[in-house]
């Protein structure tokens, strides 16, 4: 008979303590130490937890929950357990700084080549912006590879821009002949294609033909002012034939310009209009 | 006492046998080497995530793939199914998302120690915050950093790299080291002032050497950034696996090309080269499984090297490239 009291007693020692349910004390020992997921679910008690992130008092602060007898399973199931919890509030701080409303865009715009709405968009934009601030720009170029999205059929907000254009480059204005400004776009024929305003060309073989700068055809020996993006006047994305030349830098980001232009633009209430008109065709 | 089913001697009897196996057990290693074991490890690899922590958005021809979330579905299928694998990321984890923008890169350094990399090498876009901040944002992981054809000076981050690393997955010692890119042209110089970039093919070749006859690797791989393979003469991993030897797989990034198959090179001692690639953004996962016969020789079969999707089943069965693919901003 004392054998068998003793097995019920080692029985419920043994099985009736884990079951218990867990406590903030026994949650925060399973999690690492200085690890966002802790702060995260503390948010989902009190959203003010969060803004004394890191801080003595929010400790303090943490510590009047130890006594809420909480399973922490539950909650996280609720909440669709993710491992990456924790980006949330890195992406709800992001998301609320870049929440602006911009314009609106009737439909969604992709990226593709050799041209499409998106880059001749984008290109055109900065042409206008940057011949507000230079008195005179012949072409806007921009790299298709920073083009790294497309835009929604929503209301375009800044986090959009931002995720079209996230390379901080900013716009810059270079002085080209016509010969070089050839190279240049050779050099893009050979890639497919590229974002650009004021001209119009023909990609034949990888090479750019029937160069339209404005309504003129290219004149080889003539000076051309072209804006482009930082990035590329500093040699990169295979365009090293442009370092050294004549250049004015520019101040502005082009993020910041594609941004503020379509928020001029849609204060109105104007929605976004795109278009596609052949300038650059592929032979 | 017969009742309980268990009584002293049988208990005895299994610690004798447990003990005993214990025993044996200290010795096994040893009676691997003599027999000659075949082991399975699998390879899992990225490159160019391109601080793509979420899905792609709608927007884009990729919508609804990719995602840290889905990665992390994906790798827990494949390390419960396979008893030994290794995570491996190729560079340019870095620049891409406005999470880059505003956090400077530690959600993408935190996702990676969370999602278990065992190593990891430098892309030219993990220099775009400056080597202080990528210092700051490495000290947020635990896993390697390799790069042999580097060298940083004085600088903190000498500290945090290192050319090779040896990760164990018993009975197999797996060899990993890194190669990046020629900074001219890509980093702008001001970003990096420490930065020193030695010949690639003379520091692998010295790393393949060393992991081989002082480490005992049974295996080497070269986590390289060169990129795939290039028109004109820049080094390229094609050019690596076909002039070092000691290196029996190349993992790539840069090029952002999607390998759907692995490519075969032999090298200049007449061993197979295989080179792989998972694309960019964190849209494949690449997974190569390797049987690996422990014994007096080293015997290496490739069984399967593979891309899968992550991210939205409803573009599994599509494939997100239609036509052209995004070659941009390698």
């Amino acid at each position: 008979m004392s054998r068998v009291f003793l097995l019920v007693w080692i029985l419920l020692t043994v099985m009736v303590k884990p079951s218990r349910a867990v406590s903030w004390d026994n949650f925060r020992e399973k999690q690492r130490p200085n690890s966002i997921l802790n702060l995260h679910i503390y948010s989902t008690t009190d959203t003010t937890v969060l803004k004394a992130r890191r801080s003595k008092r929010s400790q303090a602060h943490f510590n009047s929950y130890r006594s809420y007898q909480i399973n922490s399973d539950s909650i996280l199931k609720d909440r669709g357990y993710s491992p990456f919890l924790w980006v949330d509030s890195f992406r709800n701080l992001q998301n609320l700084m870049t929440s602006k409303p911009l314009i609106w865009s009737p439909k969604i715009l992709i990226k593709s080549m050799p041209e499409s709405e998106l880059t001749n968009l984008l290109a055109d934009m900065l042409l206008f912006e940057s011949r507000q601030i230079w008195d005179s720009v012949d072409v806007a170029l921009l790299n298709p590879g920073g083009i790294r999205a497309g835009f929604p059929a929503d209301t375009l907000r800044l986090m959009h821009v931002m995720e079209v254009l996230p390379f901080p480059n900013r716009l810059d204005r270079i002085t080209l002949t016509g010969g070089d400004l050839k190279q240049l776009l050779d050099h893009w024929a050979a890639k497919g294609g590229v974002a650009a305003s004021g001209l119009r060309m023909t990609i034949k073989e990888g090479k750019a033909i029937d160069i339209l700068v404005g309504n003129e055809p290219i004149q080889l020996n003539q000076s051309y002012r072209i804006a482009l993006p930082d990035y590329l006047v500093d040699g990169g994305d295979g365009c090293s034939f442009l370092m050294g030349r004549q250049v004015q830098r520019g101040a502005f980001r082009i993020t910041d310009l594609v941004a503020a232009h379509l928020e001029k633009w849609g204060s109105s209430g104007a929605p976004l209009k795109t278009q596609m008109d052949g300038r650059i065709r592929v032979q | 006492m017969a009742e309980y089913g268990y009584n002293r001697r049988q208990f005895i009897r299994e610690l004798g046998i447990s003990a005993g196996a214990i025993g044996l057990s200290a010795y096994f290693p040893a009676y691997l080497h003599a027999r000659g074991v075949t082991c399975r490890l699998s390879i899992m690899h990225t490159n160019d995530t391109h601080s793509r922590i979420d899905p792609y958005p709608e927007g884009s021809s990729m919508a609804g793939m990719g995602g840290i979330s889905a990665r992390m579905d994906l790798l827990n299928t494949i390390r419960s199914e396979s008893k030994r694998s290794i995570l491996l990321d190729a560079g340019d984890f870095f620049q891409g998302t406005p999470y880059f923008n505003f956090y400077q890169g530690e959600v993408e350094i935190r996702a990676m120690q969370q999602l278990g990399y065992d190593a990891a090498t430098l892309g030219n876009h993990d220099f775009d915050g400056g080597m202080d901040n990528l210092f700051t944002q490495l000290s947020r992981a635990k896993f390697p950093v390799v790069c042999a054809n580097y060298s940083f000076g004085r600088h903190a981050l000498a500290q945090r790299c290192q050319s090779a690393v040896v990760i164990r997955r018993d009975p197999l010692k797996i060899g990993v080291f890194g190669l990046g890119i020629n900074p001219s042209g890509l980093i702008p110089p001001a970003l990096v002032p420490h930065l020193t970039y030695v010949d690639p093919f003379e520091a692998a070749r010295r790393q393949a050497q060393q992991l081989r006859t002082i480490c005992g690797c049974h295996m080497v791989i070269c986590l390289s950034h060169l990129g795939l393979g290039y028109a004109d003469d820049r080094p390229s991993d094609r050019q690596l696996a076909q002039t070092v030897p000691g290196i029996d797989l190349i993992v790539g990034g840069h090029t952002h090309s999607f390998l759907d198959q692995a490519e075969v090179y032999t090298n200049p001692i007449g061993q197979r080269v295989y080179v792989v690639q998972a694309g960019h953004s964190g849209l494949r996962l690449g997974k190569v499984d390797w049987d690996i016969k422990v014994g007096k020789r080293t015997e290496i079969y490739p069984v399967e090297a593979s891309l899968i999707s992550i991210g939205d089943s409803k573009n599994l069965g599509l494939g997100p490239f239609k036509g052209e693919r995004p070659r941009s901003l390698c």
